[in-house]
C-alpha cells in the first residue's frame, strides 16, 4: 500500500494525462479527417454521375403491351426530358414480342437496345448471347445514381442466371389460390390448404353449383405449364435435378401432374382443354367458376373491378394448397427490362433501365396496381392509403420475400420442351397413362439439352 | 443489196436488246421476292440454323428431313391435319356455293338484298372473325350452345375437344368463303349458253340430268378454277387455326403451317422449319400438278 502511495506523483500524472488527451485529440482529428476524406470522395463518385452525359444519343427499346404501358410511356418522356436521349420505344402484346425479339435479335441487329422479356424465356436468351450482365452497371457510381438503391430490390426476385444479373425485375407477379367467398360463405367450405380439402370443396360445389357454373377453372391450353407451377412445387417436385437435369417424372411431380389434370377433368367447365389465361379471366369475372390458382394481377385489374366483374368483393385469397408431400408454395414469375449484348449503347440504354426501375418510377406503377418488386414500394404511405385488397397484399409482399421466380423448365430450349410438357399434361387431364407419358417426356428433354 | 451503215446496225442491235432493259425491274423483283426466298428456305432445310444461338449454321445433309420422316410422329399427323382441313372446307365451300348458284340464278323479290348480305363473311377480316367464332363456340360462355340448348340440343365441345376441333374449324371456313365459290359459279351459271339447255328441255330430260350432263361440264372451267383456288387457300391456312384454337387442344389441330411457325419463333429452329416449308411446297406443288393433269382430260361438253 505505501509502495503504491510512494508511487503517486501529481506532476507527473497532469504531464501523463494532458498527452492522452492530445493523443485522443488527435487520433480524433485523424479519424474526421479520414471521414471527411471518404465523404469528399463519396461526393465526388456521385458527382461523377450525370444524366446528361448520353445527351444526343437515340436508342430504341421493346415493350410489351400492358396494363402499365401508359405509365412507361408516361416515364420514358420524362426520362427524354431528363437525359437528353432519344428513346424509339415500340409496344407488342407479350406473345407478338417473343417472336419479334427473336427475329431480330437472331438477326444480330444491333439496333435493338433495350427490351422488355419473362424470366421463362431468359435463359434461350442468355444461352444464345442476347443479354448483357447488368452487375457492372448498377456497380458503377459513375453510371448508377446515388438513389439507385439496387438492396431494395427482392434478392430472391433478382434476375440472375449463372450468377450474372442479365436484368432489371420491375414487377412480379404471384399466383394464388383464388375463391369465392361468398360461395364458401353459403355452403359451410373452409379455405383449403391442402389439395385433399381443395378436392373436397370442389366436389361440394360441383354438387350445389346451378348448371353453367364450374368448382374449377385452370389453364390446360399451351399455357398450362405455367400455372401447374404452383401445384408442382407446392408437391415438393420439379422440373430439374440440382444437375439441370429433368426429373419431373419423380412420384412427388407426377403426384402434382395427376391432381392438376383431375381438377380440370372433374371440376372444370366443358371443354377445359383449350382454357387459356384469357378464359380462366372471364369465367372468374363472369361468375362461372368458383375457384381457380391464377396470377393475382387479374384479381386487381379485372376481378376486384366492380366495373369488369361481377364478383369484386366477392373474393378471397389463400396459398396454393398443398400436395401431399409438400407445404405451400408461392410462384412467382418477373417482369424483367433487358439490354440487348449487341448494343452499341449499353450505359444509355442503362440510364433508361435504371431511370424505369427506380423507386419513384416503380411506385408510379405500384400506384396504378403492379405488383413491383422494390421492398420500400409496399412499406410506401402513399401505398397503404390506397390499397383495397390488403389481405391480397399481404400474400404478394410475403410472395416477394418467399416467392419462387423459376417456375417454368429452366433450360435454354424452354421454346421446345413447353409443348412436350403440355402433352404430359393433356394427358393427366384426359386421364392417361401420366408417369409413362412423363418418362417419355423426360427422354425427350434430356435429348434437347444434349443435342 | 442494201448495206447498213455501223451506226444503223448498232441502233438496230440496241433496238432489239432494249427488251431486256425494261424488263430488268421486273426480273430483279422476280429474283428477289420468289427465287431469293425459295433458294434460302431449300438451303436453310439442309442446316441446323438456330436462330437462338451465336454458332453459324452447319450444313447436315439431309438430318432435317430424316427427322422429318422417321422421328417426329407429329409430322405425318400434322400434314393429315392440313389435307383434312384443305379437301374437307373446298367441298364444303364448292357444294353449298353450288346450291346458293343454283338458287340465285333465277328471278325473285330481294334476290339482290340477298346476295348482297350473303358477301358479309367475305369482307370480315378473318382474324375478328376468327376471334367472334371463337367466342361463339365456347363451350362455357359462348352463344352457339346457348341457342342450341333453347332449341333443346345437347351443346358440342366445338373447338375445345381433339373430336370436334376440325368439323368445327372446317365449319368456319365454309362459312367464310362459300359466298365467295357462290359469286364465281353464280357468274359461269349466267354466262353458260341458253341453247344446250332449251334442247335438253325439248328432249324431256330432268332437271337432275341437265344438271349433271349439262351445267356441270359446262361449268367445268370454273369448278376446276375454284377447287385449285379453295385447295391451296385451304393448304396454307394459318390465322383461322391460329386463333380459334392455337392448334389445339393437344395439338388436335395443328396444321403444317402453324407447325412451321411455332418451330421457326417459338423453337427458333429455322433449318428444321424449313425443311417443314420445303414439305409443304411440294405437296401443293403435287396437288396443283394432279389438278392441272385432271384438267387436261377431255370432260367438257
Amino acid at each position: 500500500m505505501f509502495q503504491v502511495l510512494s508511487k503517486f506523483n501529481p506532476k507527473q500524472d497532469e504531464v501523463k494525462m494532458k498527452k492522452f488527451n492530445l493523443n485522443i485529440l488527435y487520433r480524433q482529428m485523424v479519424l474526421i479527417f479520414t471521414c471527411l476524406t471518404f465523404l469528399c470522395v463519396g461526393s465526388a463518385w456521385a458527382s461523377d454521375f450525370n444524366w446528361r452525359k448520353y445527351e444526343g444519343t437515340t436508342i430504341r427499346g421493346m415493350f410489351s403491351k400492358s396494363a402499365f404501358s401508359a405509365i412507361v410511356k408516361k416515364h420514358i418522356k420524362q426520362f427524354e426530358k431528363l437525359t437528353g436521349i432519344t428513346v424509339k420505344a415500340e409496344y407488342y402484346p407479350s406473345a407478338p414480342i417473343r417472336r419479334k425479339l427473336v427475329m431480330e435479335l437472331g438477326a444480330r441487329n444491333k439496333d435493338l437496345d433495350v427490351f422488355g422479356g419473362l424470366m421463362k424465356t431468359a435463359y434461350q436468351y442468355d444461352t444464345a448471347g442476347w443479354l448483357e450482365p447488368l452487375d457492372k452497371y448498377v456497380n458503377n457510381p459513375a453510371l448508377t445514381h446515388p438513389d439507385y438503391d439496387f438492396d431494395d430490390f427482392s434478392p430472391r426476385t433478382r434476375p440472375i442466371i449463372k450468377g450474372r444479373l442479365i436484368a432489371i425485375g420491375g414487377s412480379g407477379n404471384p399466383q394464388f389460390l383464388t375463391y369465392r367467398k361468398d360461395l364458401f360463405q353459403k355452403y359451410n367450405i373452409q379455405v383449403p390448404t391442402t389439395w385433399s380439402e381443395l378436392e373436397a370443396a370442389a366436389k361440394i360445389l360441383k354438387k350445389n353449383l346451378p348448371k353453367g357454373q364450374f368448382a374449377w377453372v385452370a389453364r390446360m391450353n399451351k399455357e398450362n405449364t405455367a400455372p401447374f407451377g404452383s401445384f408442382l412445387y407446392s408437391n415438393n417436385g420439379s422440373w430439374l435435378d440440382k444437375n439441370g437435369k429433368p426429373n419431373f417424372n419423380n412420384r412427388q411431380s407426377v403426384e402434382a401432374l395427376e391432381f392438376y389434370g383431375k381438377m380440370a377433368r372433374e371440376y372444370g367447365p366443358p371443354g377445359a382443354a383449350n382454357i387459356g389465361w384469357k378464359e380462366v379471366v372471364g369465367a372468374m369475372a363472369q361468375g362461372k367458376a368458383a375457384m381457380t390458382v391464377e396470377i393475382s394481377i387479374f384479381a386487381t385489374l379485372v376481378w376486384e373491378n366492380p366495373k369488369r366483374s361481377k364478383v369484386a368483393g366477392k373474393l378471397g385469397y389463400a396459398l396454393t394448397p398443398a400436395g401431399p408431400s409438400g407445404s405451400s408454395k408461392i410462384v412467382l414469375p418477373i417482369n424483367v427490362t433487358h439490354i440487348s449484348a449487341l448494343s452499341q449503347k449499353k450505359e444509355a440504354a442503362w440510364f433508361l433501365v435504371q431511370y424505369l426501375t427506380m423507386k419513384e418510377q416503380l411506385m408510379d406503377n405500384k400506384l396504378k396496381g403492379a405488383i413491383t418488386l422494390r421492398g420500400s414500394n409496399w412499406q410506401d404511405p402513399r401505398w397503404k392509403a390506397i390499397d383495397k385488397l390488403p389481405e391480397l397484399s399481404k400474400l404478394q409482399a410475403e410472395a416477394m420475400k418467399i416467392g419462387k421466380v423459376g417456375y417454368e423448365i429452366a433450360i435454354s430450349r424452354f421454346t421446345e420442351a413447353r409443348p412436350i410438357l403440355q402433352r404430359v399434361l393433356y394427358t393427366a387431364y384426359e386421364g392417361g397413362d401420366v408417369q409413362k407419358k412423363a418418362d417419355e417426356a423426360v427422354r425427350e428433354i434430356k435429348k434437347l439439352i444434349t443435342e | 443489196m442494201n448495206e447498213s451503215s455501223p451506226a444503223e446496225r448498232l441502233l438496230d442491235y440496241v433496238d432489239r436488246q432494249v427488251r431486256w432493259l425494261f424488263s430488268l425491274p421486273a426480273i430483279i423483283v422476280m429474283l428477289c421476292l420468289f427465287a431469293y426466298p425459295l433458294f434460302r428456305l431449300i438451303w436453310a432445310s439442309f442446316t441446323n440454323e438456330l436462330l437462338s444461338s451465336s454458332s453459324k449454321p452447319v450444313f447436315i445433309k439431309l438430318a432435317n428431313f430424316s427427322r422429318l420422316f422417321f422421328e417426329d410422329d407429329h409430322f405425318w399427323r400434322s400434314l393429315w391435319i392440313t389435307l383434312y382441313f384443305a379437301v374437307g372446307s373446298t367441298v364444303g365451300q364448292l357444294m353449298l356455293g353450288m346450291a346458293l348458284a343454283l338458287f340465285l340464278n333465277r328471278q325473285f323479290k330481294g334476290e339482290a338484298t340477298f346476295r348482297m348480305m350473303l358477301m358479309f363473311p367475305i369482307i370480315a377480316t378473318p382474324v375478328a372473325m376468327s376471334l367472334v367464332w371463337s367466342m361463339l363456340m365456347n363451350p362455357m360462355m359462348g352463344h352457339l350452345n346457348y341457342y342450341l340448348s333453347w332449341l333443346g340440343f345437347g351443346g358440342s365441345l366445338w373447338a375445345s375437344d381433339t373430336a370436334t376441333v376440325m368439323p368445327s374449324l372446317i365449319f368456319v371456313e365454309v362459312w367464310h368463303w362459300t359466298p365467295m365459290t357462290m359469286l364465281v359459279l353464280l357468274a359461269g351459271l349466267k354466262s353458260l349458253p341458253r341453247e344446250p339447255f332449251e334442247a335438253a328441255t325439248v328432249d324431256g330430260a330432268s332437271k337432275a340430268q341437265v344438271f349433271t350432263t349439262i351445267t356441270l361440264p359446262l361449268l367445268q372451267p370454273y369448278i376446276f378454277l375454284l377447287l385449285l383456288m379453295r385447295l391451296v387457300h385451304g393448304l396454307k391456312v394459318f390465322d383461322k387455326i391460329f386463333v380459334i384454337s392455337g392448334g389445339g387442344p393437344n395439338r388436335a389441330s395443328e396444321s403444317l403451317n402453324l407447325m412451321i411457325f411455332d418451330q421457326a419463333f417459338g423453337a427458333t429452329n429455322f433449318g428444321y422449319a424449313s425443311a417443314l416449308g420445303v414439305q409443304l411446297l411440294f405437296v401443293i406443288l403435287l396437288i396443283s400438278i394432279i389438278l392441272f393433269k385432271f384438267r387436261q382430260r377431255k370432260w367438257s361438253y
